[in-house]
């Protein structure tokens, strides 16, 4: 968690742009929780049905964690809109942001259900330490 | 029905796996909640799907269940519903982020 899901019309964004707005997304996210970049999932789709754009250019649907507060997420989707327009050509107001929030102890990541502060230090640790054994 | 979405990578899990898959996420919820699974599958094209700004092969299911669950009993359910992937496929847990909620207010 995070998790952000982009629904654009076909050919908005070419795969080189997709890698560049995802790495402002987790940029973008850490700065604005003061959180680890490591959670942090941006996939994107090109009209597909389950998430209707209707009239936009672009529908983005962020799911965070619970407890962000509203001028956190009213923060994070202004940057994440601004950096929609410096890699495509989309005029803002053709693009559309929906948020849900899902309590921490809802979710399991790694195997280990998610620490309600995401810059848990020693959950990152362990998550870490976790994943070079496995590699 | 038990309701589940899941996201996975354009050709990441065959078809005869995704079958596989979803009959053992229905043995889950019928174990779990006494009822059969209704999975929506969701696909992230080819190089669109990233975790820290990477390409990714992370895949998320989210099941929501059919009743207000205790935190006890949700962690061990969320056990069960990762490591299917882990059984099932030989994916890494780390690939893995599973949800179960309560059902909508």
């Amino acid at each position: 968690m995070p998790i952000y899901v982009c629904n654009s019309r076909k050919g908005l964004l070419t795969d080189e742009r997709k890698g560049f707005i995802a790495r402002e997304i987790s940029r973008i996210h850490s700065d604005a929780e003061g959180t680890s970049e490591m959670f942090v999932h941006s996939f994107f789709l090109e009209e597909d049905s389950h998430f209707p754009i209707g009239d936009n250019q672009a529908v983005l649907y962020i799911q965070f964690s619970a407890g962000k507060t509203e001028d956190q997420k009213s923060e994070i989707i202004q940057r994440v809109g601004r950096a929609f327009q410096k890699y495509t050509d989309i005029d803002i107001n053709d693009m559309v942001a929906n948020t849900t929030e899902t309590p921490a102890g809802w979710i399991m990541e790694g195997g280990d259900l998610l620490s309600e502060k995401e810059d848990d230090e020693n959950w990152i640790v362990a998550y870490e330490a976790k994943e070079k054994r496995i590699k | 029905m038990v309701k589940a979405t899941c996201f996975i990578h354009e050709n990441q899990i065959s078809s005869e796996d995704i079958a596989l898959l979803t009959s053992e996420l229905g043995y889950f919820t019928q174990r779990a909640f006494g009822m059969p699974i209704d999975i929506t599958w969701i696909t992230v094209p080819k190089n669109s799907g990233f975790t820290v700004g990477k390409l990714s092969t992370t895949i998320i299911i989210t099941v929501q269940s059919n009743e207000i669950l205790a935190q006890s009993r949700r962690v061990l359910l969320l056990k069960e519903l990762c490591d299917i992937w882990v059984g099932e496929l030989g994916m890494s847990i780390n690939e893995i982020v599973g949800i179960i909620t309560d059902p909508p207010n």
